[in-house]
């Protein structure tokens, strides 16, 4: 089995591919295939990851053409191309270098980022747009004594938003996030929704019209790449499409 | 570097692992202190100033000796069991002479000005709360 794994570093600007081989364990998975690599053939080489297991959101990569988790990907499972995702066409899609999808693994860092090492890339411009949509709770009354009561109903439909790890794979995979500086992207906007259909938040608009121009909602052109590339299963395109609905009702669509 | 870090990881869990005994203990730490010796050797090739993750590595391996051999003493002078310290020579909870913390600390500067110095090991009450202090049952 051979990786095929991006190299960069920001200091000199040069980047090439080098070719790792390793004979994988059962079960081995992209994450443990990079630690091999680091620690047994080359100690450069530079990935980000914390947890291993599919919660905190550090790993994301691209891996053959599609942003993954490094840590719940199985080497595997890739040569044999089990769990390959169509996606609509983005930037990182375009050939990079040549390889040979039934021998080698290819990985990359995600696109649409700034790379920093190897793949490393910047994550300021994804939490500056986090930020931006207020992503914290804001109770529409004082505490109560007790907890605040929820119908389940609504717990189920918040539950599919919530459970974002903040990993960037939509982002790097949407054909708008790959082209509008600006736009605020699939995860910060389904972070802006949950907090809309939140039923302790006030009741009022305010969470809609946060992001009512094409930097926001209205900048999505319904790719669905979010939503086929989230390891957690989370539809940034549902919300947003259900918020443009909303706003249309309200009739109070930008110009 | 990775070498003795597994080399660490590797004697960790044979002498101070699941089931601890004095004797063992004691050899134990004679090598954990023949394998900290060689921590100043360690190199790294990666000269890079921008996400250096192998000297990340490196320096926290200096942490991991210091508490190895935290680890490694507290165990050998608590002749009990007690929780996960399970020792097959003293296999009962002693609460009249270990119902305490360990406190481990460095006196002085280490050799040659280093930081370091000589370990020393004190004990602290603990502070009890509203259960009984007995042996568990389960």
């Amino acid at each position: 089995m051979k990786l095929k794994v991006f190299r960069y570093d920001r200091e000199s600007g040069d980047s090439r591919y080098d070719t790792f081989e390793l004979d994988p364990s059962p079960g081995m998975t992209v994450l443990s295939a990079l630690f091999k690599i680091q620690e047994e053939m080359d100690d450069s080489l530079a990935f980000r990851y914390s947890c291993r297991g599919a919660v905190c959101g550090s790993c994301g990569v691209l891996i053959n053409k599609v942003p993954r988790l490094a840590c719940r990907t199985r080497v595997e499972s890739l040569p044999g191309g089990e769990g390959q995702v169509k996606l609509r066409h983005f930037p990182g899609m375009e050939e990079t270098v040549s390889w040979d999808p039934k021998e080698e693994v290819l990985v990359e860092s995600l696109p649409n980022l700034v790379k920093i090492k190897d793949l490393v890339v910047d994550m300021d411009k994804f939490f500056e747009f986090y930020r931006a949509v207020e992503p914290t709770f804001k109770p529409a009354s004082e505490a109560p004594e007790k907890e605040r009561l929820m119908d389940p109903k609504a717990v189920s439909e918040l539950e599919q938003y919530t459970n974002c790890v903040l990993c960037a794979s939509c982002v790097g995979s949407c054909p708008i996030s790959g082209k509008e500086e600006e736009f605020l992207g699939p995860a910060a906007l389904a972070k802006l929704y949950r907090f809309h259909i939140d039923p302790r938040e006030a009741e009022d608009d305010s969470r809609l019209l946060l992001a009512n121009d094409k930097s926001g909602w209205w900048g999505c052109e319904f790719n669905a790449n979010c939503k086929a590339v989230c390891p957690k299963g989370v539809p940034p395109i549902l919300g947003i499409g259900k918020a443009r609905k909303e706003i249309q009702k309200l009739g109070k669509e930008p110009k | 570097m990775h070498g003795l870090r597994d080399e660490l990881k590797k004697l960790m869990f044979e002498y101070f692992g699941v089931f601890r005994e004095g004797k063992k203990m004691e050899e134990g730490l004679e090598k954990l202190l023949e394998l900290k010796a060689r921590y100043p050797e360690v190199y790294i090739d990666n000269k890079s100033a921008v996400f250096n993750q192998a000297l990340s590595y490196a320096l926290e391996l200096g942490g991991l000796f210091d508490i190895a051999e935290a680890v490694a003493r507290g165990a050998i002078a608590r002749k009990e069991s007690r929780g996960s310290h399970a020792r097959t020579d003293y296999s009962d909870r002693d609460d009249e002479n270990f119902l305490v913390h360990t406190i481990y600390r460095l006196e002085g500067p280490g050799a040659e000005g280093k930081p370091g110095g000589k370990p020393v090991l004190e004990y602290l009450p603990v502070r009890l709360g509203k259960f009984p202090v007995k042996e568990r049952a389960y």
